[in-house]
């Protein structure tokens, strides 16, 4: 019972951290803290990840997310010095109206969704609870062992995608000859 | 939590910031006499008290804070510096019956705490709002990327033989890799691999010759160049701690962690567990003592690389040093298998 | 209690979903709206993770995998544009970039 406790506790926190992380990031006016407000967002999600079972993809939420992606973005903010002055305020008026308007419908649409997901009978093994499994789905060997047999052609396809983006970031980045 | 797990923690933490302290006196007496210079002499037997007169210093000396927007980006990023100096040292086996950290990630903890490193120098170089920080923030945050490639294809080929060598054993444990050493330190069986690791290790610390984040000749202090008193000090003090840090894990990747060397001739494993634990805690320090020193020699000896240099090294040197070890290592383990 | 769980952080998903959509389409400036993309993202991967745990596949969290992967090179490739186009026009608002607008 007191993991169970302890469980919902810490799914709760993390929930929160990511909850108020997403909130800030969209509506913080300072770049800056917008993408540190994200990266606490993420950090929040890599919690609920572990609390779920999945550590491996945990582990790589805050190694590639956290720790590759978004200081990214903060370098990017760094290199052309954005400024809060730089940012426009929201809309006002119609346009913010509308929009929020268009969020909720979207919020009531997912809820309907998933109200008519989980009318869908349970599975005859139901496994979303804190015991821990016969068969660690998140860990590393069981996500090797699918990678690398029925998953390895995307997998080999995302290698590529990869190349892509770094041939297509170093062109896009590239200083021409002034012509 | 059982008792030895407190003591562990409280033993670990006592000899980390000792060894930090002190390898900030090792730099000034080593690189005096790399220099034919005596060195600080001045406080206690040949200087022993120098750091604890530093600290004393720079408690009491004005903390200067720029004006700037960002004052809580400020006084965060050197406390975030030295929070995760001292949360990497919790992966490190200390002999076959002492660890602090038994997760299933293992390493993946090492990489996620090295990868948040970045956030604390950016932020420093950023909130103070001087470009030399700037700059010295810029660089860090591309450079501590570039080469956290290399050091995970490095870290790659060791999860490889440790795989190879112990089965059974989850590979990220950084347990089960001192123990597969016990058929050979990986300095001898993965060369390429180690030095990779070492070269990607100095960058990642952001000491010489790759300090290009704090180049005093170019950006007068780099990315703490705003900071004064204590608030340097936990910049200065995070900075020896990642090089204990880096010097403990080289030790444990590849030179066989806590085994001595001819542990079998020994038999240690004899022995009872007290002092097998002295032993295995023994070994460790020393080879994290020699790599510091390592570490200080390379500083006053090499001159530091252009930034261009640096980011060649790393992209068309290192990495596909490190790809192409890894491809040939898994070749030969799969020749023998 | 356990398609309670399940609901938790799937409600969860939705809300930092609408999150990001509301990011989206309120930002005005191309790096912010990105920031929000980024957050569409993550809320979609939970959504993977948590079918995932409940029918106990790994599927789920592979595909979690190959997102944080994708989402990697759409950053580059994004942030790639942003700097190019801050090169050009000094300025990331969209009410500035009119360049194609007739």
């Amino acid at each position: 019972m007191f993991v169970v406790v302890l469980t919902i506790v810490s799914l709760s926190v993390c929930g929160a951290l990511a909850l108020i992380g997403g909130a800030l990031a969209v509506t913080l006016r300072d770049p800056i803290y917008a993408v540190l407000a994200l990266v606490k967002a993420m950090l929040g999600l890599a919690g609920i990840y572990f609390l779920l079972g999945a550590e491996y993809v945990g582990a790589i939420q805050v190694i590639v997310y956290a720790g590759a992606i978004l200081v990214t973005f903060l370098f990017v903010v760094m290199l052309v010095n954005l400024s809060p002055e730089d940012i426009p305020p929201f809309p006002r008026g119609i346009a913010l109206y509308g929009n929020l308007i268009l969020a909720v419908a979207w919020l009531l649409l997912l809820s309907t969704a998933l109200s008519a997901i989980l009318e869908i009978p349970a599975p005859e093994q139901v496994l979303l609870h804190v015991e821990p499994l016969p068969y660690l789905y998140g860990t590393l060997p069981p996500l090797g062992k699918a990678l690398f047999t029925a998953y390895a052609f995307p997998f080999e396809l995302l290698s590529v995608t990869l190349l892509i983006g770094i041939v297509g970031a170093s062109l896009l980045v590239q200083k021409r000859p002034s012509s | 939590m059982p008792i030895v797990f407190w003591l562990t923690l409280g033993g670990l933490l006592a000899v980390f910031f000792t060894l930090a302290a002190y390898a900030t006196l090792a730099e000034r007496k080593i690189s005096a006499y790399i220099q034919d210079r005596v060195g600080p002499n001045r406080v206690g037997p040949k200087g022993l008290l120098q750091p604890l007169a530093d600290v004393l210093k720079l408690v009491f000396k004005e903390a200067f804070q720029p004006s700037s927007t960002y004052r809580l980006l400020q006084i965060a990023a050197p406390v975030l510096m030295v929070a995760l100096a001292m949360g990497a040292v919790a992966i490190l086996p200390l002999s076959p019956h002492l660890r602090l950290f038994d997760g299933s990630i293992g390493l993946l903890y090492l990489l996620g705490v090295l990868s948040m490193g970045v956030y604390g120098i950016s932020l420093a170089g950023w909130a103070t709002g001087s470009k030399y920080s700037l700059l010295g923030g810029l660089r860090s945050g591309a450079q501590m990327i570039s080469y956290e490639l290399a050091l995970g294809l490095a870290l790659l080929s060791v999860l490889l033989l440790t795989s190879f060598l112990l089965p059974d054993a989850n590979p990220l444990a950084p347990q089960a890799i001192v123990e597969a050493q016990r058929q050979g330190w990986f300095v001898f069986l993965n060369p390429i691999g180690f030095l990779v690791y070492v070269v990607a290790a100095f960058a990642e610390t952001n000491r010489a010759p790759f300090d290009l984040v704090e180049a005093e000749q170019e950006l007068v202090g780099g990315y703490h160049t705003e900071y004064s008193a204590i608030r340097f000090g936990a910049f200065f003090v995070a900075e020896y701690m990642n090089m204990i840090t880096a010097s403990a894990l080289i030790a444990t990747f590849f030179w066989g962690g806590y085994l001595g060397p001819f542990e079998s001739w020994v038999g240690v494993s004899g022995w009872p567990i007290v002092w097998q634990n002295v032993w295995g805690v023994s070994w460790l320090l020393l080879k994290t003592l020699f790599w510091a020193f390592v570490f200080i020699w390379v500083r006053w000896t090499l001159p530091r690389f252009r930034y261009d240099q640096l980011m060649r090294i790393g992209w068309k040197v290192l990495l596909p040093l490190g790809i192409a070890n890894l491809a040939t290592l898994a070749g030969i383990l799969l020749l023998i298998s | 209690m356990k398609v309670e769980l399940l609901y938790a952080v799937l409600t969860l998903s939705g809300g930092l979903f609408s999150l990001g959509l509301l990011g989206l389409l309120l930002r005005r400036n191309l790096l912010l709206a990105f920031l929000a993309i980024e957050l569409m993202l993550n809320a979609a991967n939970l959504n993977f993770l948590a079918f995932s745990r409940y029918h106990n596949e790994p599927t789920g969290a592979i595909f979690v995998l190959f997102g944080i992967c994708l989402a990697a090179v759409e950053a580059v490739i994004g942030l790639g544009l942003v700097v190019r186009l801050f090169r050009a026009h000094e300025d990331l608002g969209f009410t500035k970039l009119t360049a194609l607008r007739w």
